[in-house]
């Protein structure tokens, strides 16, 4: 699904990410964990194709083709989804419409019929419930005014509508409370399936109890630098991130 | 300009008051002429070319229009004054089921029947003598007809007050003179919308002035829609008076004429007094879109709000001047204003000035002006699902220009002003989409 | 903080501190203005030819002018026929060599000023310019700037060693039919300083005049050159005070800043001129025209003023980013108490591509003062991807005064990206109370308070600036709570 070959990035001049390696097949789950600074959000950044980040070394492929080459949307379209940290507040246009020009755009690429009013809407009822969506939130402008936990449903509720085969959740469990993390979690966790392949960015243990990832990996300095299963993630919240890079180090 | 030979052929309409009135505005106005840029708040906008042609004042009644031709623009459910080329038109009007609470008629039958109603407010609040106001001058040197409305005490109107002021294809180009006056007597509550359209593409003049008085803890809603024709000059003057409590809330747009100026003048006089202005500039072409508003805080305890917003595209030029002065006196002063603006063409231009004038302490007033671009995080966030690029940044400019009208609470007035904003920008068939769910 | 605050107590209803007239028998030429005292002016100077031609055309200019009436100030026309245009102290004539040689008198005055020129050069490692009236007198650290090719001397003789500099950049910043003060001070401009810095120097120290009115009817027409090649720095410090006189006195100096290929060149003024009594009686009118040209890519030229003087300030130091790349910036800080007026603030010019401008402006209004902020940000349509933002905050003691913010935003360039903030308040009672509850007297909150308002402007101040700066507030303050 998802190859990522000796990966530099720099932003602004600067070094962030010093050679990347990471294998993801259909179906699996991968957590990347790492302290703040460590280059998370960039590596998240790179891979849905925000301006800013210049990549000097590496190759990327999804399905087996360069992803790198391709726009912030054809990437979408593609089936890259990202979660945003900090999803953008668009004021003046309704949350709704936004998403039925998102699935529209989605299917017109892959060759799909788009769908009308009636469909979409039958479809966005379904997925609401997904992540106990308040129907008020439909009648707003994109994420104005919507609280944090708001905000991250919203996400995975485009994440369910969007159907992707990739999608990374950039500290998806960040300005959650316990209950709205559960939410999301579940969210998630009902979008599983052996043919989407999920990335989750975070820096504490915590959203993986919700969601279990098949494979754990900590990036420190912009590298990865110890990779394992599930107890790596439990291991990391009894001993910090220290006695990795010291281990390493 | 040919307002002066003009002049003379005015006929006198009775009243000697009036006439003297005429009178003194028309020695202001020969005085001063038309403003110029020399003036401060002129500086940006020139009316050479304006004062150059010549228009002849509106005087025959364009016999012959029928309610179809009106239909784009009739709303449901408003008592309607229609007035083609500046005379009201009772055929077109509709006035049915009046309140007795409430007087809704064209100035000149109130001029011609009881002009001693006039006296307590009629010109009794837009300055005329100052060179910048020469066009105020104008008007009331050659007002002939334009809207009477009077809310008496206590009385709160159901429906809107719609004036619709349609210029028709003419011969010669036209200049019309209309006046408004408002009057809300205490606790009575109104709501107002201003339309000038045009169903030509012809070049006439209008230079309106508006007079409102809004007594003890009333209110009124005005909406002021501007769609004169491409070609047109569109001059609006608005001075309102406000006492204790009273509360004016102002939206007004500007889609149409080749060079358009509002200027308005809001008094805070008594105590307590809100007033919350805010508009929308669509620029296209080569149009010029001028707004003043000037907020003049006189008495303790007000708040003002100034919200504009503009969007210039092609060779457009939009200028804001916003205003707020604090006098002496005015203690616990609450004002906030704020212009943003997007230039989307790089012929494009905005020149703007948030200005403050404050004379006492004990206030809280902010300004804010911005002119750029999209946000690029916005942007990213519509193209990481699945939008072209060109599609996020119509819809991004549009979300920018809806936001004016998302406060609106008369349904299809809001509807109506969405899909004329989604028209200018673009991207329409989209826009006018996405409008589609929000109502 | 407590140590200021002590020092304002002891302060309280004392006069203007540098309030006294140094009694030195001065050179003056009869009040009027006319073709012939400006020939009589270039010649006590021995000007060369093109700078008699350039005043001339200038005053000539000058006759053809209105005073501006667009300012939000209120003064009685200035009789420009019952000035004094030149006046130097008698010891001219035999130009002093070095310290020993300067009247004594002199010295004096500057000792009262509190700037001891000898303990300034030990202690700060600042080379003074003293511009005592319109001559410059004694100049020191010459010989360590002559090391590094600096060149900072008085105007006047600039004219006599290095012409050609002159000639080169006078005028082609602030051109002398600029405005109506510039295009006087073009005609009759006494004296000033000349600062030169070649290419690739960094001045090893700061540069600093102190200017000072001391003659009664004496307008003072200074004229001030910097000149920054590819590559330089310099930082430059200008004091002013002045003693206090009944009359008001006007002051009309030019500023012309020249940067090219990335040189930066840094201004900064505390400008403490007479202000007048508290009942408005007198004071320095104050109408300068200071202006950069960041000429070359990546120039950037810095303005940090701090006006607590003067009766009327009228001054906007501005920024003509040229260069690509070029910076402008404007930090301000302007105090008006009594009857003081002050209208001040910055044009910052964009015409080169990337071109960033910053302005931060806080104006302070006490008793019956009226501040305004007035600026101008203009994008001409070339100038791709420039950026501006300013900020504009006031703070308002007491129920008399005025604070005013007139800012003009042109923009001809759809890349341009501006953002103008402003707000005006007064010292919550809140703040005042939380203060006070906490055992700190009124006085000293507010000095707190208005100095922390200010802390984003004096930390753009060299540090012996600021501290003056801050002590400058404190007193002009006095007398301003309750």
């Amino acid at each position: 699904m998802l190859t990522i070959k000796n990966l530099h990035v720099e932003v602004d001049g600067k070094a962030i990410l010093k050679g990347i390696d990471l294998e993801v097949h259909a179906g699996e789950v991968h957590a990347i964990m790492g302290p703040n600074g460590s280059g998370k959000s960039t590596l998240s950044n790179v891979l849905a194709g925000r301006d800013g980040y210049t990549v000097t070394q590496g190759d990327v492929l999804y399905q087996g083709d360069n992803l790198l080459q391709y726009e912030p949307d054809e990437r979408a379209c593609r089936g890259v989804f990202l979660a945003f940290q900090y999803p953008v507040e668009i004021p003046g246009v309704n949350n709704v419409y936004f998403l039925k020009a998102a699935v529209n755009a989605i299917r017109q690429y892959q060759g799909k019929e788009e769908l009308d009013a009636m469909d979409f809407m039958a479809l966005m009822k379904q997925k609401m419930t997904l992540v106990k969506m308040d129907n008020t939130l439909l009648k707003r402008s994109v994420n104005e005014g919507f609280s944090g936990g708001e905000k991250k449903r919203n996400e995975i509720l485009q994440m369910a509508m969007l159907d992707p085969k990739l999608a990374i959740l950039d500290e998806t469990d960040s300005g959650l409370d316990i209950d709205a993390l559960r939410i999301v979690a579940e969210g998630v966790n009902q979008l599983r399936h052996s043919q989407r392949s999920i990335v989750m960015v975070t820096h504490y243990q915590r959203l993986l109890s919700y969601i279990v990832p098949d494979y754990v990996h900590v990036l420190s300095e912009g590298q990865i630098v110890k990779s394992g299963d599930k107890n790596l993630a439990l291991e990391l919240e009894e001993k910090g991130y220290g006695w990795i890079t010291e281990e390493v180090a | 300009m040919s307002f002066q030979t003009q002049f003379a052929d005015l006929v006198a309409i009775d009243d000697p008051t009036l006439q003297q009135l005429r009178q003194q505005a028309w020695e202001y106005f020969s005085q001063s002429g038309f403003p110029k840029p020399q003036l401060e708040h002129w500086k940006y906008t020139n009316l050479r070319a304006l004062e150059k042609q010549s228009f002849v004042i509106a005087q025959e009644q364009c016999m012959g229009l029928v309610p179809d031709d009106l239909e784009p623009y009739l709303m449901a459910n408003t008592y309607t004054l229609v007035f083609v080329n500046g005379q009201f038109d009772p055929a077109l009007s509709k006035l049915d089921d009046l309140p007795k609470t409430a007087t809704m008629t064209n100035l000149a039958s109130v001029i011609k029947t009881d002009p001693q109603r006039l006296r307590p407010h009629f010109a009794k609040y837009a300055d005329m003598s100052k060179a910048e106001y020469s066009l105020t001058a104008l008007n009331t040197a050659f007002m002939t007809d334009g809207a009477y409305i009077e809310l008496n005490q206590e009385a709160k109107l159901t429906k809107p007050i719609h004036l619709l002021f349609v210029t028709t294809p003419q011969q010669q180009s036209i200049s019309t003179q209309p006046r408004i006056l408002i009057i809300v007597n205490p606790n009575a509550k109104a709501k107002v919308i201003e339309q000038y359209v045009s169903l030509g593409a012809s070049t006439y003049f209008t230079n309106v002035l508006s007079e409102i008085s809004l007594a003890a803890n009333s209110q009124l809603e005005h909406y002021k829609i501007q769609q004169e024709s491409d070609k047109a000059y569109h001059i609006a003057t608005m001075q309102v008076q406000q006492q204790q409590g009273s509360r004016l809330t102002d939206y007004r747009f500007a889609f149409g004429a080749l060079l358009a100026r509002d200027t308005i003048n809001s008094i805070l006089a008594g105590e307590y007094a809100e007033s919350d202005c805010s508009g929308l500039y669509l620029g296209q072409k080569r149009q010029h879109i001028d707004y003043h508003v000037c907020t003049e805080h006189q008495q303790a305890h007000c708040r003002s709000t100034q919200n504009y917003k503009g969007v210039l595209m092609d060779r457009a030029r939009g200028v804001f001047n916003g205003r707020v002065h604090v006098h002496p006196n005015a203690k616990k002063t609450d004002s906030q204003q704020s212009n943003k603006n997007l230039l989307l063409s790089k012929d494009a231009e905005i020149d703007t000035k948030p200005e403050l004038e404050i004379y006492a302490d004990e206030v809280q007033c902010s300004h804010g002006a911005t002119v750029g671009q999209l946000d690029d995080n916005m942007v990213f966030y519509l193209r990481s699902r699945g939008l072209s690029q060109q599609v996020a940044r119509h819809l991004l400019t549009y979300g920018f220009a809806k936001e004016i009208i998302e406060g609106i609470d008369l349904e299809a007035l809001q509807m109506m002003l969405g899909k004329t904003i989604a028209e200018k920008l673009p991207g329409t068939e989209q826009l006018k989409e996405e409008m589609e769910w929000e109502y | 903080m407590p140590d200021t605050a002590t020092e304002v107590a002891s302060l309280v209803d004392k006069d203007y501190e540098h309030g006294f007239v140094t009694d030195i028998e001065a050179d003056t030429v009869p009040p009027g203005l006319n073709e012939d005292v400006i020939r009589l002016i270039s010649q006590k100077k021995n000007e060369p030819d093109f700078m008699l031609e350039w005043r001339l055309k200038a005053y000539r200019h000058w006759l053809t002018l209105q005073p501006p009436h667009w300012a939000h100030i209120n003064f009685p026309e200035i009789d420009y026929q019952a000035i004094s245009y030149y006046s130097a102290p008698k010891s001219d004539k035999e130009r002093p060599k070095s310290l020993e040689e300067v009247d004594p008198k002199l010295l004096e005055t500057y000792e009262k000023l509190g700037i001891p020129l000898e303990e300034q050069k030990m202690l700060a490692g600042v080379a003074v310019d003293a511009v005592f009236d319109s001559v410059s007198v004694a100049t020191t650290f010459k010989d360590k700037l002559a090391k590094e090719g600096v060149i900072f001397c008085a105007f006047s003789e600039a004219l006599q060693t290095h012409p050609e500099l002159v000639k080169q950049y006078l005028g082609s910043v602030v051109p002398m039919t600029d405005n109506y003060f510039a295009t006087l001070n073009s005609a009759v401009f006494s004296d000033g300083s000349f600062v030169y810095i070649p290419k690739g120097v960094r001045c090893p120290m700061e540069l600093s005049t102190y200017f000072r009115i001391n003659a009664s009817h004496t307008g003072q027409f200074e004229r001030t050159l910097i000149v920054a090649e590819e590559g330089s720095y310099v930082s430059y410090l200008e004091g002013c005070t002045a003693p206090r006189r009944d009359e008001n006195q006007l002051h009309a100096a030019v500023v012309e800043l020249v940067a090219l290929d990335n040189a930066q060149i840094k201004y900064s003024t505390v400008q403490n001129w007479y202000p007048g009594d508290e009942n408005g009686q007198g004071g320095i009118y104050n109408f300068v025209t200071k202006r950069g040209d960041c000429r070359g890519h990546h120039a950037k030229i810095s303005w940090t003023q701090v006006e607590t003087g003067s009766a009327i300030t009228w001054k906007y130091p501005s920024c003509v980013l040229t260069g690509d790349h070029s910076v402008g910036e404007f930090y301000s800080v302007a105090l008006t108490h009594h009857h003081q007026q002050a209208d001040t603030g910055t044009k910052m010019v964009h015409l080169g591509k990337h071109t960033t401008s910053t302005i931060i402006s806080k104006g302070i209004s006490a008793g019956q003062g009226q501040n305004a902020y007035r600026g101008l940000v203009r994008i001409a349509k070339q100038a791709d991807n420039a950026r501006n933002y300013t900020q504009c905050d006031s703070l308002l003691m007491g129920s008399r005064c005025g604070a005013h913010t007139f800012p003009s935003v042109e923009v001809k360039n759809p890349t341009a990206t501006l953002e103008h903030e402003a707000s005006t308040s007064k010292i919550s009672d809140d703040q005042l109370f939380y203060c006070l509850q906490r055992g700190i007297s009124e006085e000293d909150a507010v000095s707190m308070i208005v100095n922390g308002f200010c802390k984003e402007i004096f930390k753009e101040l060299p540090m012996e600036f600021a501290v003056e700066a801050q002590k400058l507030l404190d007193m002009s303050l006095e007398g301003a709570v309750g």
